[in-house]
């Protein structure tokens, strides 16, 4: 056995990997727990399990991040459900759902997130170990420029649409303009969100990482488990057997896309998954619901996993994302062979997150069309809630009920989730630009 | 569908409102510090903190950007909190001038986010209304020769010769070398970025011109907690001479004859002062005594330089000057290059010492006094030698002295220079550190 600086072993780092695995597998179907709520459960957890040594967190929260990337496609593809008269609006997950062929979904969405999960460990250890570096040094005075243009690029790809049904001009107008419209909104309320969450007192210092828990519970869970529960839709029987129908070129193109914009994602501070993914599919001309699906999967996966696995790499000393700060805040991994010992724990991880994910989506499939659907989203909601109180107070209650509205106003608008994003941009935004003195003092709060 | 996108904005404006409503009655709480220390929930936290800003504030550039840096401390935790402002606000602070810059010595209440790492902690600045400055460091003009025990984060003055400027990372870092001593002085470079361009060239530019004669306030800083200096807070408590600097030739002593109308530096003993009609004539000779120049100086060029009270007879000094006669020199600038202490003497001793002799009598008597003139005081003393002299303290001394006269029976130190008036032998006072009372 390989004895190294800090006392880690081979052992200790698989141990340590495949608890926080676990604990990731186990948590990650939940819709709305995002990996940064999901951290602070895991972050309480780690002592538990690794009896409070501190070098154990960087594996511990690396497994589960891993784990995160595949299981919580369960959620978006079997827990977000809408009906049928939205079929040209979803998702593809959601049309694969309606279809009886959620498992499939999955299945793309895993070969995503495994060939991300390679790329990523194979790129930063070999290539990624002299370029990142550069990359970092090249693009670190102008990341605020990359964030202006992808918002912009957000707003902008959403060109006027429905403009030729209307029966008079000012109706095609506003039809046209009716889900650009709805997009500001949400994003300009959930930026306000943002500011009330960040620059005030509502939230309890003691757990101020989790100040952002009942926006995005209430943006990207609540809305959608709630619609589940008044709609009391059933689902059609699923197909779980582990069939996918796609092309050798459509796996390229949708996992390079996917790469690209996770990449981008994890490198550039605040851009996230999904607004990445975006930029992706346009660079690489992504076609198709399964080329979407694996982009996606291989998306969530660089992102969320890259973010993180950035505060390994010895010589960038560039923290991204809530967990990297999280786990940085305990231990920061120092040493070329705790860098290499992560790249292979996410491999490790990734083949059994991506067991762990076909069999959860095999079960949950002949769950749902056994079991009330609507029951289980009730469940789930008293989850979400109950969640927020104990981590947030009845302050968090308010703000969780808050992001519901806008969360619900994105879906009946039906504009992109990502807008959400705005309770971080906006802030960061208007950070960068001076002005958030004048917002503040327009929201009352200084 | 129409009704749900009415229900919806509905929602979004209730909710926000509901937020604002609940947001209003939790105002960001005042945090100690060793509640942020170490504690990775309080990642991002954003919060006020109290306490006293340790360090002059610091700008540099960082990743591209300008950074205004200023470290923290309150009464939890030994620890300073670093507090980093980027662009735009750290432009926006400065702009806003050194009313709104947190200063070394400041009481401040600061709106910060905070950052925890594994092994340290700092925080962000939020906005530039989000700093109060509490109280700052503030009083009369109280000067110093040196800051030997002086207390960190007091306001001093100090008044002398720019010497050894450098620039440091923090700023201009220059020594003043005042009458008695030396005083370490910052001008941190944050001010460069508080002040015009045009105010600040000049300033900057004449302090970094060794002799440059300065009198400037700030506050008392201890680098390394070690090692005292004044950091200047304003610009504006800088005061410099209204002549233009100019090159001193430095020459022996002898030389001088040789240099009338020059401007020329030299060094040698200082030996006596003499007076007359509104001019002090100070004696230097060189350092084998053979040969001597007068330096013509007001008397608070006196006092700041060769305070009889507290520098002594053949105390080694420069002279920086013109040459306005074979053998006598216009005062510009001076310093103490070897101080021997006052010449202390019995009143015997002093009777029989020359005129023009800085020297000290300590524990003398009072034997009778009285005020003459325009507030002029004649004190006789009596010592130990059981000799009798006369102490003339002119009105411009008693004025600053903040005593009355004293009188028979009290016992004085008194440092001066000797002079005879009128047929009679004197010490005559010129400082107010020239007359202390004993008891």
């Amino acid at each position: 056995m390989i004895v190294v600086e800090y006392f880690i072993t081979v052992f200790d780092v698989i141990l340590w990997g495949l608890m926080g695995a676990s604990l990731g597998l186990a948590l990650s179907w939940i819709p709305g727990l995002h990996i940064a709520n999901l951290m602070i459960l895991v972050l309480y957890a780690t002592p538990l399990f690794t009896g409070g040594n501190e070098y154990a967190a960087p594996y511990f929260a690396l497994g589960a991040v891993v784990a995160f990337s595949f299981m919580s496609s369960i959620a978006s593809t079997y827990l977000s459900v809408s009906d049928e008269s939205m079929m040209l609006m979803l998702f593809p997950s959601q049309r694969y759902l309606l279809v009886g062929r959620g498992h499939r979904a999955v299945l793309l969405y895993c070969i995503g997130a495994l060939i991300g999960a390679l790329f990523l460990a194979v790129f930063m250890t070999t290539i990624g170990v002299v370029v990142m570096p550069i990359i970092y040094n090249l693009f670190s005075p102008y990341y605020w420029f990359a964030l202006l243009a992808v918002v912009l690029f957000m707003f902008l790809s959403e060109w006027p649409k429905e403009s030729d049904l209307g029966r008079s001009g000012l109706e095609r107008l506003w039809l046209a303009w009716r889900q650009i419209l709805g997009g500001l909104l949400v994003f300009f309320a959930s930026g306000v969100l943002g500011l009330y969450a960040t620059y005030s007192g509502l939230i309890k210092l003691e757990v101020s990482f989790a100040r952002l828990t009942p926006l995005f519970i209430g943006f990207f869970g609540l809305p959608w488990v709630l619609r589940n529960i008044i709609s009391r839709r059933t689902l059609p029987a699923q197909d779980t057997r582990h069939v996918v129908e796609t092309a050798p070129s459509a796996v390229i193109n949708g996992a390079t896309s996917g790469i690209i914009g996770g990449g981008i994602a994890a490198f550039f501070p605040v851009i996230t998954g999904g607004m990445g993914a975006l930029i992706g599919g346009h660079m690489a001309s992504s076609r198709g619901d399964d080329a979407f699906l694996i982009s996606q999967g291989a998306a969530r996966t660089v992102y969320y996993t890259g973010a993180l696995f950035f505060l390994f790499h010895p010589t960038m000393r560039i923290t991204r994302g809530a967990v990297a700060w999280l786990v940085g805040g305990l231990y920061t991994p120092k040493a070329w062979i705790e860098f290499y010992y992560g790249a292979a724990l996410i491999i490790l991880v990734a083949g059994a997150s991506l067991l762990g994910t076909i069999y959860m989506s095999k079960a949950v499939a002949k769950l749902l069309t056994r079991v009330s659907y609507a029951k289980i989203s009730a469940v789930i909601a008293v989850f979400l809630v109950a969640l927020v109180y104990y981590l947030t107070g009845f302050n968090g209650l308010i703000l969780l009920a808050a992001a519901t509205a806008v969360g619900f106003a994105a879906m009946v608008f039906n504009t992109r989730l990502s807008y959400c994003l705005g309770a971080l941009i906006l802030p960061v935004l208007l950070n960068i630009t001076g002005y958030t003195d004048e917002a503040l003092t327009l929201l009352g709060i200084r | 569908m129409g009704l749900l996108r009415v229900l919806a904005v509905i929602l979004v404006i209730g909710g926000v409102v509901g937020v604002y409503y609940a947001a209003v009655k939790s105002p960001m709480p005042i945090v100690p510090i060793k509640d942020l220390e170490n504690n990775i929930l309080m990642n991002y936290a954003t919060v006020y903190i109290e306490g006293i800003v340790t360090s002059p504030p610091r700008v540099d550039i960082s990743g591209g950007k300008l950074r205004l840096t200023i470290y923290v401390r309150d009464n939890s935790s030994p620890t300073e909190l670093p507090i980093y402002a980027y662009d735009p606000l750290a432009s926006e602070i400065l702009k806003q001038g050194v009313d709104k810059l947190p200063f070394i010595g400041d009481r401040v209440r600061l709106l910060i986010q905070v950052r925890v790492r594994e092994d340290y902690t700092y925080a962000y600045l939020q906005d530039a209304r989000g700093i109060y400055i509490l109280s700052r460091p503030s009083g009369e003009r109280v000067y110093v020769d040196s800051l030997v025990n002086i207390a960190q984060y007091s306001y001093v003055c100090s008044k002398g010769t720019v010497r050894n400027p450098r620039n440091v990372s923090a700023g201009l870092l220059f020594d003043i070398r005042t009458a008695t001593g030396t005083v370490t002085v910052l001008v941190p470079n944050a001010l460069y970025y508080a002040y015009s361009n045009e105010l600040v060239r000049p300033i900057v530019g004449n302090l970094s011109l060794p002799g440059t004669y300065v009198d400037l306030c700030g506050v008392v800083y201890y680098y390394r907690e070690t090692s005292p200096e004044i950091v200047v807070r304003e610009l504006e408590e800088v005061r410099l001479p209204v002549v233009q600097p100019v090159l001193f030739t430095v020459i022996d002593i002898r030389d001088v004859p040789n240099y009338i109308n020059k401007d020329v530096s030299i060094t040698g003993l200082f030996y006596a002062i003499y007076y007359s009609a509104g001019t002090y004539y100070v004696e230097i000779r060189s350092t084998d005594e053979a040969f001597a120049v007068n330096v013509t100086m007001s008397r608070a060029q006196v006092i700041s330089l060769l305070n009889p009270a507290t520098v002594g007879w053949k105390t080694l000094v420069r002279i920086n000057g013109t040459v306005t006669a074979p053998s006598m020199l216009r005062y510009v600038a001076g310093e103490i290059l070897e101080k021997k202490d006052p010449l202390t003497v019995t009143v015997a001793d002093a009777l029989s010492h020359p005129v023009g002799r800085p020297l000290r009598i300590v524990n003398a008597t009072v034997t009778s006094s009285s005020t003459v003139g325009a507030g002029n005081w004649r004190i006789y003393i009596r010592d130990a030698s059981g000799s009798t002299i006369l102490v003339f303290v002119p009105s411009s001394t008693v004025s600053e002295l903040g005593i009355s006269l004293p009188q028979p029976g009290t016992v004085v130190d008194v440092a001066g220079y000797r002079e005879v008036y009128g047929g009679e032998q004197e010490v005559v006072v010129i400082s107010r550190e020239g007359l202390v009372i004993r008891g």
